[in-house]
């Protein structure tokens, strides 16, 4: 489904470039389950940004399933953020002007003006799989943060998305929160057939997935 | 660390800085400017009075220049003053000519102040004289004998020609003037004597000022009426001016005789007492044109009734005796010497030697044209004289008798007749010293003391500081939104920073107070460069008064006042604003959002209600008021409801049906105080600008501005005639006017500009006389107000800006014997052509000015103005006529409010200016917040273009509903009066707006792009 192959990415350090990912390659399967795990500033998040089609790779081939990321016009570049990939990150990026229900149906309009009732039934299943189903009205200012963690999660998967990313989405949370969220995940993944790629450094979180990968020196290791 | 934190977010503070010191420089300028207008006023009292504390004017008469020998005007002047004028291509200028001994000038000399010499050669420099050394003043010809007596006609105007000696200076009285204006007068000097010789008033002075206050008992005591050309002796009183006053005759009229001398048609007896009007001719013996003397005794006799007492001379040529009945054909004059005939019939009482008339010198009186010539064909006399009756014999008469009157008849019976503004006699007889004396008053003399007056004037006078203050008020406004927009950014990005305080432990006052000092002290640092700043804006506003917007002022020479005590004040005063506002954002901002859902069902009837009124009003307004006032304030009412829509609209607002517009309306929702800061900013910025540009009453078009007369006449000389009559036409050769000319005519009694080209606060403003039934085209009512008290009509912007008073004040004008007379404002009337001038009925005009005959001012209504104008101009140049279109007089005074109209466009635009500076603020402030939304919305997979244009509308939404409420509610402003702002003013309104509109999308368009690609890059 995802096919990473000798990718690069460097930025610039003053003078100098950094070389973030040195040459780094990853398939991923339908369904799959992975983490990956690494130091801080071992290049998590550039590998979820390059995943998620936020940035490009400098060098190598990125296929999502099997197309060609760097030959994709910016149009379907949005089209596959929109429908194929999901993202929940570790400050949840909820936006706090709108309602929980506004944010999870933020991404249906990315391609049209107003959302369909498809979509809304779709965001009642959602907030009720996710255990809040009560908040529906709420802004997102009053949720705790396990709450926003979940409704981020459910903005991640309104488009009904193949792939889900997380960027540390436990960051933020307690251990009592995190396992909950991990449990989640794993859910997400069994239930809906979801793939799920989590970047995190917790050893735990990662004890979620089927496959950990560690980041180090740019290249993953299994 | 306040040190450090203030260079850290020195971009904010420059900001900051940058509003504090404009909203100072407004702010302390326009107190500046107050300071400086009100200081050049009274400077210009003390140059147009130089050292004058006491003004004596003899009034419509002269004083002999013995006067001056008094010890007690011996530091006085004595001053022949003239209105003259002076003809400069085919403009006339209005000029003061005073005869003068002080300047050692020799006859066919004169003086000129710097103003004149700059009119009279504009292109060269005031120290340089004028090319032309010499030039003409025309003078309106003054006499002993008032012109608008019956008995007088001559030449209503005389030249001088003159060459011009140099320039008199402002220190040395070059400016002297004595009414209560600040323009600068057109003086000339000239040598008193010769003035007086070329006048005919030799000895003669009408002005005297002295240095020092004289009070009017010490000058009464010292003066005499020989002084004011009286001549009272133990057994009669007579005057230069022929007529004795009413007052002075009444005074005497227990102990004395009165005579009263006159020129009569004829005399007539008829022999039948039944006849046909031919056979009456045959049988009726006449005297023509007889010098008749109207008098209460006659050596020790009552002349009562219908008594007439005949000389022998007319008893012999009319055939009568004792007994019989003679009568008397003369003419009586109404106003502006229009003529009636009336005949009274007389017993022949006695009849005496011709002799003994001739041996009473106060039978006579010395009338000009009439009394030193050789022949009655030579008579020069506004009376319709028909030479051809005048026979051999009353040639013979006058070669031996000259005026001795023929008869005496009862003064009781013709005194009503003959009686006219000057005088109720021609000569007074005391049978023994009379035990009255005169006052100065009796003979108009006055005392003025104009420096109280005029200083009073200046201190009142137009508030430049209110003015200004108004007119910069949307640049305050705007500075201080500025300042507040920005400090609430810079809050807003330390929001991290102000929660890790209180994570510290830090008290929330210990906070805020903290914050305070650290943006005050900045504020206080940039105010002081505000009050520069204010020296520099109020030294611009006074150059620009005095140049390119002197059209409000008419004013040249305005100089800077600086006043510690105002500069404090302004510095205060912005520091004051400055703590406010800052105190204001930091308390609102420990507050947080507050929900405002509870309110939500009054807004609703608050929105309901406002709309309700703003409709109701201006529909009311529409259609039967069409105040003016009313529809700005519709307009403003406007705004209002809209922006209470606003309110209620995005607050409404809630989860439902998912839209990419709700959530640009939830986005507005969600910084909901920001967005209605933008709203009014803007909303009221396009009102304010676009209803003042756009409201431009059309004067011209207001039938009641002009009365639909065509021309406005102002004439330096009184005219003492009914032009509207055919024969006085011809008298005056204005045969040429079209028929159908038709003039109204006004009395004029000079006082203080009241028009809003004067700036001092006036007391008494010129006074016109009209019948008032006149004026009903001009929108004058006639009130009952005025049929018990003297009372005047004033329109509505001098009332208020000039006078400062309202309806049912009272004015206190000097009548002509000097006293002050209470004049009740009785109503007022549309501003038009007699914008400055009060309107007074004609009776009570002549009541209390009885000597101010003659017309000054007249409308023209004709077929073909033009022509009347150009004859007007040619044939009564000698009179100094200023002829000027109605609508040329309008615009004059348009010009000024158009001026105004032109700063508050010039201020209002650049606090428009920076209301759109703010609202980037508003914008910037907005989207600093979004970095997160905006890589949010990219994660989801919308484009770059999405983005943009969610972002855009969130931003963009409000300004441009802003921009709607703003300009329409203008339009209901101007709804009174859209047309007068004319098509290609509406249609610039227009264009203005889509440029402003265009501007405001392209610079938010260009700001939220630049935004997404900063988050892009980083």
């Amino acid at each position: 489904m995802l096919c990473l192959e000798n990718i690069t990415k460097r930025f610039a350090d003053g003078q100098r470039m950094l070389t973030v990912l040195d040459g780094l390659s990853l398939h991923v399967e339908e369904g799959e389950f992975i983490a990956v795990i690494g130091e801080s500033g071992a290049g998590k998040t550039t590998l979820l940004n390059i995943l998620g089609t936020l940035i490009p790779a400098d060098e190598g081939s990125f296929l999502i399933r099997g197309e060609e990321v760097k030959d994709m016009s910016a149009e379907r570049l949005c089209q596959v953020r929109n429908r194929e990939i999901g993202i929940v990150y570790q400050d949840h990026r909820l936006l706090p002007q709108f309602t929980v229900w506004q944010n999870i149906l933020l991404p249906t309009l990315a391609a049209k003006k107003a959302s369909t009732d498809e979509e809304q039934q779709r965001a009642l299943e959602l907030l009720d799989f996710m255990g809040v189903a009560a908040l529906k009205d709420s802004y997102v200012t009053q949720l705790s943060g396990g709450e926003q963690a979940r409704v981020a999660i459910c903005r991640a998967l309104i488009n009904r998305p193949a792939i889900l990313l997380a960027d540390e989405p436990t960051g933020q949370l307690d251990a009592a929160n995190a396992l909950t969220i991990a449990s989640l995940f794993r859910q997400v993944n069994t239930q809906l057939h979801t793939t799920v790629i989590m970047v995190t450094h917790s050893s735990h979180m990662a004890k979620a997935a089927q496959k950990v990968y560690r980041l180090a020196n740019g290249k993953l290791q299994c | 660390m306040l040190k450090q934190s203030r260079r850290y977010y020195r971009r904010f503070y420059r900001l900051v800085s940058f509003a504090v010191i404009l909203m100072t420089a407004v702010l302390t300028g326009s107190l500046l400017l107050g300071d400086s207008v009100r200081d050049t006023l009274v400077r210009r009292v003390g140059e147009r009075l130089g050292a004058t504390e006491t003004v004596i004017t003899s009034g419509t008469g002269f004083m002999s220049d013995a006067v001056m020998q008094q010890p007690l005007l011996k530091d006085a002047e004595g001053y022949l003053l003239m209105d003259g004028f002076v003809s400069v291509g085919d403009k006339l200028l209005p000029v003061y000519v005073w005869g003068t001994d002080t300047d050692s000038l020799s006859p066919g000399e004169i003086l000129i102040n710097a103003p004149l010499n700059s009119q009279l050669s504009p292109n060269s420099s005031t120290r340089q004289l004028v090319n032309s050394s010499t030039i003409i003043i025309h003078l309106p010809s003054h006499n002993l004998v008032p012109s608008g007596s019956l008995f007088v006609t001559r030449s209503y105007a005389t030249q001088m020609r003159v060459s011009v000696a140099g320039v008199k200076s402002v220190e040395e009285g070059g400016n002297l003037l004595l009414k209560n204006e600040q323009t600068l007068p057109l003086n000339v000097f000239v040598n008193r004597q010769y003035l007086a010789e070329e006048m005919g008033l030799e000895g003669k002075i009408n002005l005297i000022l002295s240095g020092r206050i004289i009070p009017e008992e010490e000058f009464a005591a010292v003066w005499t009426p020989e002084m004011s050309g009286i001549h009272q002796t133990d057994s009669s009183l007579t005057s230069d001016a022929i007529f004795i006053s009413r007052d002075i005759v009444d005074k005497f009229a227990n102990s004395s005789t009165i005579y009263f001398s006159y020129l009569a048609n004829q005399l007539v007896y008829f022999r039948l007492c039944r006849m046909s009007a031919s056979e009456a001719e045959a049988n009726s013996s006449t005297v023509n044109y007889p010098f008749i003397t109207a008098v209460s005794a006659w050596q020790g006799e009552a002349l009562e009734g219908r008594d007439m007492i005949l000389s022998d001379y007319a008893a012999r040529r009319l055939h009568v005796s004792e007994g019989d009945s003679v009568v008397m054909d003369y003419y009586v004059a109404r106003d502006l010497k229009n003529l009636d005939t009336r005949a009274q019939s007389f017993r022949v009482k006695r009849i005496v030697p011709l002799s003994s008339f001739m041996h009473d010198s106060l039978l006579t009186a010395d009338f000009p044209g009439l009394s030193h010539v050789e022949r009655c064909t030579d008579w020069d006399s506004d009376l319709p004289i028909n030479m051809e009756r005048v026979t051999k014999e009353d040639e013979a008469f006058w070669y031996a008798y000259r005026q001795t009157p023929k008869a005496l008849v009862s003064y009781q019976a013709v005194s009503g007749d003959w009686s006219n503004a000057y005088g109720s006699a021609t000569a007074l007889r005391f049978s023994s010293r009379p035990d009255v004396s005169l006052s100065p008053r009796d003979a108009g003399v006055q005392l003025v003391y104009p420096r109280a007056r005029g200083l009073q004037g200046a201190h009142g006078g137009v508030d430049f500081a209110g003015l200004f203050l108004a007119l910069g008020f949307f640049i305050i406004l705007a500075a201080v939104l500025l300042m507040k927009n920005t400090l609430e950014e810079m809050f807003t990005l330390r929001q991290a920073e102000i929660s890790l305080y209180r994570q510290l432990g830090f008290s929330e006052g210990t906070v805020r107070r903290s914050l305070f000092r650290e943006a005050f002290i900045v504020m206080l640092q940039a105010s002081p460069w505000g009050v520069v700043a204010a020296l520099l804006y109020s030294s611009l506003t006074l150059w620009l008064l005095g140049n390119v917007w002197s059209g409000a002022t008419h004013t040249e020479g305005f100089a800077l006042s600086v006043h510690l005590h105002t500069l404090f004040f302004g510095w205060a005063a912005g520091a004051l604003i400055c703590a406010l506002v800052l105190w204001r954002v930091l308390w609102r901002r420990s507050r947080g959002h507050v929900a405002t859902s509870s309110r939500r069902g009054s807004n609703g009837y608050i929105f309901a209600g406002l709309l309700f009124l703003t409709l109701l009003l201006t529909v009311v307004n529409f259609i039967s008021l069409h105040s003016m006032a009313l529809f700005v304030v519709c307009g403003l009412l406007w705004i209002l409801t809209w922006g209470q829509f606003l309110r209620l609209y995005v607050q409404r607002r809630q989860s439902g049906e998912i839209h990419r517009i709700r959530l640009v309306w939830s986005s507005v929702r969600a910084s909901l105080g920001q967005h209605l800061l933008a709203y009014w900013t803007l909303s009221l910025g396009v009102f304010a600008v676009f209803a003042v540009g756009l409201n431009r009453p059309d004067f011209t078009r207001e039938r009641e501005a002009t009365g639909t007369y065509q021309l406005y006449v102002d004439s330096r000389v009184p005219i003492q005639y009914d032009l509207n009559n055919p024969l006085v036409r011809q008298k005056l050769s204005l045969e040429s006017l079209p028929d159908t000319t038709r003039f109204l005519a006004f009395m004029r009694h000079t006082q203080d500009e009241a028009s809003c080209l004067n700036l001092n606060q006036v007391a008494t403003p010129t006074v016109l006389g009209v019948d008032l039934k006149e004026m009903e085209p001009f929108g004058l009512r006639d009130s009952s107000l005025f049929t018990l008290h003297p009372s005047l009509f004033i329109d509505e912007e001098s009332l208020t800006w000039s006078l400062k008073k309202s309806v049912g004040d009272t004015l206190y004008y000097q009548n002509g014997r000097g006293e002050s007379v209470p004049v009740v404002i009785a109503g007022t009337y549309p501003t038009g052509i007699f914008h400055g001038n009060a309107i007074m009925p004609a009776e009570q005009f002549r009541r209390l000015w009885p000597k101010e005959s003659g017309v000054e001012v007249l409308l023209v209504k004709s077929s073909d103005p033009d022509e009347a104008a150009e004859v007007l101009s040619t044939v009564m140049g000698e009179y100094g006529l200023s002829v000027q279109t109605t609508e040329e007089r309008l615009r004059m005074f348009f010009e000024v409010t158009e001026t105004y109209l032109v700063i508050f466009l010039t201020l209002g635009g650049l606090g428009l200016l920076l209301g759109i500076f703010s609202l980037i603020i508003i914008v910037r402030k907005n989207l600093a917040v979004q970095d997160v939304v905006i890589r949010q919305y990219r994660a989801m997979g919308f484009s770059e273009e999405l983005i943009c244009q969610l972002l855009l509308r969130e931003n963009l939404i409000v300004p441009l509903y802003a921009v709607c409420a703003g300009a329409t509610g203008a339009l209901i402003s101007i709804s009174a009066n859209v047309r007068g702002a004319g098509y290609a003013t509406l249609l610039f309104a227009t264009l203005a707006l889509a440029v402003l509109t265009a501007s405001l999308v392209v610079g938010i368009r260009i700001i939220v792009k630049q935004y997404i690609i900063n988050t892009e890059t980083t």
